[in-house]
């Protein structure tokens, strides 16, 4: 292996970053240490030894991001780091939701910092308050989706506190630094790799196959020319008619259209459908591919990459495309100056990303909560007219097309799209100088910026008023930073010294631009506002915060044993009156140094304190009047139920870790563990109020503290090593008890959101936070449910059903090598957490889900296990349609299901090719098959726990119509030249 | 040298870039909103939101308008049986604050001696201060009408239970203060609100575009003429039961009370998609007929229901079966005098039942769903009834009453004056059931009378049995395990953790927080 001088030397010239190592070449001893440990990105891109930390930094290689074919460079990380919670559905192209050691702010942002190269990523998530909380509405995923992951390098996760301080306030919920490739010192590398990916529907919500549409066991007859049909109630959208039956013979929803003369009043049989809802899905796939050229020259090393990928939904008409253009070049002007430069280019673009929740274009709210069974998706998919009129299947009335609540689901998907496009700029420049050789200087200005186009459509002849809106959104931040960096070492070299101060501005911008047609649409398939029935109305938005900050950090160190840190920053924001000030202090004692055991390759024991902030969005200060569009030709104000406060002022995150690094035997098994508190005082939070103080949200205090507390461990073990094979294994856990202290004095609850139609998600005190809030079942001493008069379970009155956070995540990497064969298995493990259901809510009281009509329950009802008021055991018989209606007005508990998962989260197998089969052509080829949620165990109902999410805000756990989760299996290639 | 150089520069970049704090003031001004709205901005606004937070599809048609069987769902009927939708209660509890916080709004911007100056530029100041206390007494009316205690706020009481809608005073949890104390402060704030009017000045002035208001056409003599009709009936409500309600009655007469049809005070919607009516709204833009005129109300209106004959507003309340529900809108169906053409949704089935039964019945009138429609506040037909009320069930203004509804809802002079004189005596049944005909479509008043009254007789009562459109009987079975129609709602569930304290206390203080607990006026 190389000495850590040179690897060091060859980061020094090819890194986008700074490199602040000190002493790293002057005892023998230490060689192997610095061999295990190594240097790794920390804050702002400084490149440190890794015993100097103080605090916990988790890297993940490049390889195990881009190796599953992952289209998320984020979603990608789950399993892969102790502390880090990803909840990413299979959606194409949507939402994670990502944090790091729990919740800290209340209704503020939760998620960690993105930064790539040292440009803070947007990450915004523009999906609606109705899409998140499960009431209708697509996922865009989130602006992170951008990053392409096959250009990775490394990715360093520095967990918060100590180890973020730096960033200030952006910085309080952990930061994740992304590597980019670049080309190396002397080599000269094209690499080329292709890949193709399938996905097809997994877990979706059981349907009963026994009885078809309607709200009675009878048909209605109607004389039609004469003659005497059975008709189906196609009006009403639920499954509580006749039960299928071959030799009853009804007039289905597609015999009234001349145009289908073959089905024209044509009976047929009442029987369950061939092609049923799962037959709706089509197989998904993904095409990717990525080609890279690295080239290194005397003074002047150049990368460029292109990728792109398209993937093709398994909701029928949906796709998404994603190119990316990057180039990353750093180059040696002279022997004191260094210039470079990364800029990379995304356009990403999707078409019909499917609606979930409780909305008008969900097909799941149409398949699993309101709907008839005996569809058949054969029938459906003719589902227009020649004169452009909707086939919906729920009619009126037999004589009356008119759709009463829903569209056919062709329709939806064929005709009610949409349409996004997000074109992406991000890149830096800078210049670094060497004043002395101890003190260098560093200018760098690093952009993001996109647009983001974005509209939805809803055709003529839909249920819904006919609607074309679209958006324009417009970010921008810049960050201007200036650096000056010193290393000495003192008292002959006993001593290490490392200072560096800076100053950063940060300008943000954003505005956007929407339009809407008012009253419908005039001419079919015509999208422009122009079409607008009434005039159409135009809306737009401006905002703009500035930061200025200044900062600086000192480490020094004692003989490579004793390392000591502290970090400041200091911003000053636009927002808010206050300025913050964030101070850290860490260390760290390598004691393996003193200890000196064969058996203990190395050991360190760190703590680590500090304090930092979030911060606050713009014009929070004053209180503003929404005005709306005249009525009746006058202006129209109002004030919003949401009281603003002048007084507000950054809310204080608390943090302190401690943490134990070991490695033994040759580093054959090795462990990290850390507990953390982090306490959060001052936390901004619209309280919540009685409505009749007219503000029905509340105001904006600072109030309130949480605390989470937790545990992260990783263990590495490496049980066989030798040429041809060996075995590595690694285990991540993470264990957060998060509570919320104290709300304002007098307020116990707030409401972080509301599920479509029953329960809701608040932060209660002295509980844990994101409880999902309803009824509960009415339990008697002995912990039996208690059910009335009627042989139904009591409600309780409105409390707590569960948080939504887990109790412990773990994931578990196997990595087997042989000979040229690599195989990994990575399994992700959830515990605990809740989520609420409205799908089980509907799809119960409508009769479409298999629980519905299991046991023969319609026809002899069902005794429900529990105990009567006076504590003998129930024996009344309950009705069947009773039973499965009560799921929505009376025991809320009955749709809350445990969020466990057990997944097998990845599975990869890798072939390098020997070279003696391609010859001189290429420098390796790699083959690598994959398959990624193969299986899933442990589930409490049929939905995905993962898929029960919309949104990466903090509204989770609200499931209202959730697409099928999803498998992958996949194949790909790749050439090295 | 260099060096130094190097590093000077470097740090004088760093203070340079630091310092400009100059700008922040500029950058944190927002530029989508505003801090300072026209008064007359707001009140166009609460009046309209006023209306499309209570008479909306779900507000009323799953609440009170099938509760008092103006209305009967097509599909889904759980509402219709009582057992109501929890967050719907919420909404309308919560709603009713929002807009009484915009009409305070107009009082502080009136009163704040940084904004007054200002505001008298809009309208003058004790003008803008009364149509805010009329509208806040309105709210407050329907309130305690629906819950019983609750939280209040008075502009001209200090009493220390009436703590609503003041969160500058800090405080987040209201009492409730008791209904006796709610509806004697409703009644004294109409008469001062009253007192207050100057009338030879308009509310809000004119502006050279536009209007300052339309709802009382600048006039405030009908503002006073308003709130003294409100005053009559919020006193006729409770006389006998709050102390001084029957002074209240004879002193709002003498002051002046609504005199004809063009004093009904409403909120017309515009005539287009834009910003129609909330019924328009509900089965054109939502593109849902969920409800139709409930049997009980077109048997009635048909004479085959009650003590009346053939009444002609028939065919202004509902269409004949068969129109197309899209020439509703333009009237392009025409009326039929053939009583067969009218058949309601009938009342109270089970969701089995409405398959067989929803084919075959009327939808409501051009009237009832013009994009234009106008929401009453209070008309002059109910004022003649209440008249007549005071005056020992007076004839002359039954027989006002039911021509003033029938002028209004445009039915043709003959008949009205055919049918006014063929009426029954006046009398406590006769002209509470005309006055519960004349409210269609404001069914949250007709559910107060129908309690405080127990008139009209003819609604099907719980456990009664009525003919099917089809062949057959139906039984109403009520949900909930209620035996009458609801005498109340009870408390959104939320205040449980927003207010505990007096939550509980005003759950006590009502008698029990239940749908059958009375309130203090429901004596029948």
């Amino acid at each position: 292996m190389k000495k850590l001088t040179t690897s060091v030397l060859a980061v020094v010239l090819t890194s986008s970053s700074l490199v602040m190592v000190n002493a790293q070449s002057r005892r023998d001893t230490t060689a192997k240490t610095k061999d295990i440990e190594g240097v790794v990105v920390t804050a702002l891109g400084i490149k440190r030894e890794k015993k100097s930390l103080g605090y916990s930094a988790q890297e993940v290689k490049g390889e195990v991001i881009s190796n599953a074919r992952q289209q998320n460079a984020v979603s990608a990380l789950s399993g892969n780091v102790a502390g880090l919670q990803v909840t990413a559905p299979s959606t194409m192209g949507g939402s994670a939701r990502i944090t790091l050691r729990g919740i800290s702010s209340v209704t503020g942002n939760n998620r960690p910092l993105i930064v790539i190269d040292g440009i803070p990523m947007d990450n915004s998530n523009y999906n609606s308050d109705s899409t998140q909380r499960g009431s209708g509405g697509r996922d865009y995923g989130d602006a992170s989706a951008d990053i392409n992951p096959d250009d990775i390098a490394s990715v360093t996760v520095l967990k918060g506190g100590p180890a973020a301080a730096l960033y200030g306030s952006r910085g309080a919920n952990g930061v994740i630094l992304y590597t980019t490739k670049s080309a190396s010192k002397g080599r000269t590398e094209i690499t080329y790799s292709t890949g193709v990916t399938l996905e097809s529907v997994y877990k979706m919500p059981k349907l009963q196959n026994l009885y078809g549409g309607g709200a009675s066991d009878k048909f209605e007859t109607v004389d039609i020319n004469g003659r005497t049909y059975n008709i189906a109630d196609y009006a009403t959208d639920e499954s509580w008619g006749p039960k299928y039956d071959p030799n009853l013979m009804y007039l289905p929803w597609y015999a009234f259209d001349p145009e289908y003369s073959s089905d024209y009043l044509k009976e047929v049989p009442w029987v369950a459908p061939k092609k049923d809802v799962k037959d709706f899905f089509r197989m998904g796939t993904t095409y990717t591919n990525n080609f890279s050229i690295a080239k290194s020259f005397n003074d002047l090393n150049v990368r460029l990459a292109y990728a792109n990928s398209k993937a093709e939904g398994i909701v029928p008409n949906s796709n998404l495309q994603r190119n990316n253009l990057s180039i990353n070049a750093n180059a040696k002007l002279n022997d004191r100056l260094t210039a470079e430069a990364f800029a990379n280019y995304t356009l990403t673009v999707g078409f019909n990303r499917p609606e979930q929740g409780y909305g008008d274009n969900s097909v799941s709210q149409k398949f699993f909560q309101w709907g008839q069974r005996q569809l058949d998706m054969s029938k459906l998919r003719d589902y227009k007219l020649s004169s452009g009129n909707q086939r919906s299947w729920n009619r009126t009335g037999w004589n009356d097309a008119t759709p009463a609540y829903a569209d056919n689901p062709y329709w939806v998907v064929n005709e009610n799209v949409s349409n996004d496009r997000r074109s992406r700029l991000y890149g830096n420049a800078g210049l670094n100088y060497k004043i002395t050789d101890k003190l260098q200087a560093t200018g760098k200005v690093y952009l993001d910026t996109y647009s983001f186009y974005l509209d939805e459509r809803v055709a003529i002849g839909s249920q819904a008023q006919p609607d074309f809106t679209l958006v324009n959104r417009n970010f921008q931040e810049l960050n201007y930073e200036g650096r000056l960096q010193y290393n000495d070492s003192w008292f002959s070299d006993n001593v290490s010294v490392t200072a560096m101060a800076g100053i950063n501005r940060r300008e943000n911008r954003y505005f956007s631009n929407s339009g809407t047609t008012v009253g419908g649409m005039v001419i079919p398939n015509f999208y422009n506002l122009t079409n607008s029935v009434e005039q159409a109305r135009a809306t737009n938005h401006q905002e703009r915060m500035r930061v200025n900050s200044m900062f600086g950090m000192a480490s020094v160190g004692f003989r490579d044993i004793l390392f000591l840190e502290g970090t400041a920053r200091y911003d000053h924001f636009s927002t808010v009156k206050d300025p913050g000030f964030y101070p850290s202090l860490s260390g760290s004692f390598v004691f393996s140094q003193v200890l000196k055991q064969n058996w203990l390759s190395y050991g360190k024991l760190r703590a680590g304190w500090s304090r930092v902030s979030g911060a606050e969005g713009a014009y929070r200060l004053e209180d503003y009047a929404d005005s709306r569009v005249p009525f009746n030709g006058i202006p129209r104000y109002s004030f919003p139920d949401i009281k603003n406060n002048e007084n507000l002022k950054p809310e204080y995150r608390t943090t302190k870790e401690i943490g134990l690094e070991t490695r033994f035997f040759r580093n054959r098994l090795g462990f990290d563990v850390t507990y953390y508190d982090i306490l959060t005082t001052d936390l901004i939070t619209p309280v919540q109020y009685d409505f009749s103080t007219g503000y029905s949200n509340g105001k904006y205090l600072n109030v309130g503290k949480m605390q989470n507390k937790g545990i992260e461990a990783s263990l590495y073990v490496t049980p066989i090593k030798s040429d041809n094979f060996s075995w590595d294994l690694t285990w991540n856990f993470a264990k957060n008890d998060n509570r919320l202290l104290e709300l304002d004095g007098s307020a116990t609850s707030l409401l972080l959101g509301q599920a479509p139609f029953r329960a809701r998600l608040e932060a209660r005190v002295g509980e844990r936070y994101g409880q999902i809030v309803g009824t509960d079942y009415v339990y008697d001493n002995k912990g039996n449910k208690v059910v009335g008069s009627d042989g139904a379970y009591l409600a309780s009155d409105v409390k707590s059903l569960g948080s939504i956070i887990p109790d412990y995540n773990m994931g578990l990497r196997n990595t087997i090598r042989f000979k040229n064969f690599t195989l990994s298995a990575l399994i992700d493990m959830q515990k605990g957490g809740k989520y609420f259901s409205t799908t089980h809510m509907w799809g119960m009281y409508s009769g479409m889900l298999e629980a519905s009509a299991a046991n023969g329950i319609r026809e002899n009802g069902i005794v429900l296990p529990g105990v009567k008021k006076d504590g003998s055991v129930n024996t009344t018989v309950l009705d069947g349609l009773k039973y499965a209606q009560n799921h929505s007005n009376t025991v809320d508990a009955q749709n809350v299901f445990n969020a466990d998962y057990i997944k097998l989260r990845d599975l990869t197998l890798t072939y390098k090719l020997p070279k003696k089969l391609f010859g001189e052509v290429f420098n390796s080829v790699e083959a690598t098959a994959f398959a990624r949620n193969l299986f899933v165990w442990n589930l409490d109902w049929d939905i995905d726990p993962e898929q029960a999410s919309y949104g990466s805000g903090n509204v989770q756990g609200l499931e209202g119509g959730s697409l099928p989760s999803t498998r992958t299996f996949g194949v790909s290639l790749q050439f090295k030249f | 040298m260099k060096k130094i150089l190097i590093a000077v520069m470097t740090i004088s970049s760093l203070v340079s870039v630091t310092n400009c704090r100059q700008d922040f003031q500029e950058i944190n001004t927002n530029p989508n909103l505003t801090t300072t709205p026209t008064t007359y901005g707001l009140f166009n606004s609460a009046t309209k939101e006023l209306m499309d937070i209570s008479r909306g599809s779900f507000s009323s048609a799953r609440m009170a308008l099938p509760w008092v069987q103006y209305s009967a769902q097509r599909n889904y009927t759980e509402e219709d049986r009582f057992q109501f939708r929890e967050d719907v209660n919420q909404s309308l509890f919560r709603d009713y604050y929002r807009v009484a916080l915009d009409f305070k709004k107009i009082i502080e911007f009136n009163t704040n001696p940084s904004t007054a100056a200002q505001n008298e530029v809009y309208g003058p100041k004790n003008n803008q201060i009364a149509v805010s206390r009329i509208f806040l007494s309105y709210i407050f009316h329907n309130l305690a009408d629906t819950w019983g205690d609750i939280p209040y706020y008075s502009y001209g009481s200090k009493d220390p239970d009436f703590q609503a809608l003041n969160l500058e005073g800090n405080i987040t949890q209201p009492k409730f203060a008791s209904q006796a104390k709610v509806y004697a402060d409703i009644l004294k704030e109409l008469k001062e609100a009253a007192e207050m009017i100057d009338t030879s000045k308009p509310i809000f002035y004119k502006k050279s575009s536009f209007d300052g208001e339309n709802i009382f056409s600048g006039s405030s003599s009908k503002l006073k003429r308003f709130a003294n009709s409100l005053r009559l009936r919020v006193a006729t409500r409770v006389k006998g039961v709050v102390p001084g309600a029957e002074q209240h009655i004879s002193e709002a007469i003498a002051s002046g009370v609504m005199q004809s049809n063009s004093d009904n005070v409403g909120v017309k919607y515009q005539d287009d998609s834009v910003l129609p009516a909330p019924q328009y709204s509900a089965f054109f833009i939502s593109n849902r007929t969920d409800y139709s005129p409930s049997n009980t109300l077109i048997d009635f209106l048909k004479g085959e229901l009650g003590e009346f004959g053939v009444d002609p507003r028939l065919q202004k309340y509902a269409a004949p079966i068969g129109t197309a529900r899209n020439s509703i809108p333009q009237k392009t169906y025409t009326e039929s005098t053939d009583l067969k053409k009218y058949k309601g949704m009938p009342y109270g089935i089970k969701s089995s039942q409405t398959a067989s039964q929803r084919s075959s019945t009327s939808l409501f009138s051009y009237e009832v769903l013009r994009k234009d429609y106008t929401e009453i506040f209070m008309e002059y037909s109910e004022v003649c009834f209440l008249l007549s009320e005071a005056n020992g069930w007076d004839e002359t203004w039954y027989k006002k009453g039911v021509k003033a509804s029938m002028d209004k809802w445009g039915v043709d002079e003959a008949k009205s004056t055919a049918f006014v004189n063929s009426l029954p005596a006046a009398n406590k049944a006769n002209v509470i059931t005309q006055k519960y005909a004349a409210l269609f479509m404001q069914p949250y008043e007709a559910w107060a009378e129908l309690r405080r009254t127990g008139y009209p007789e003819h609604l099907l009562k719980v456990n009664g049995t009525y003919k099917l459109n089809t062949t057959g009987d139906y039984t109403f079975t009520a949900l909930l395990g209620l035996t009458d129609v609801p005498s109340r709602l009870t408390y959104p569930t939320s205040l449980s953790s927003l207010n505990p304290d007096n939550y509980k206390a005003a759950q006590a203080a009502v008698g029990g927080d239940k749908l059958d607990t009375k309130l203090i006026w429901d004596k029948n």
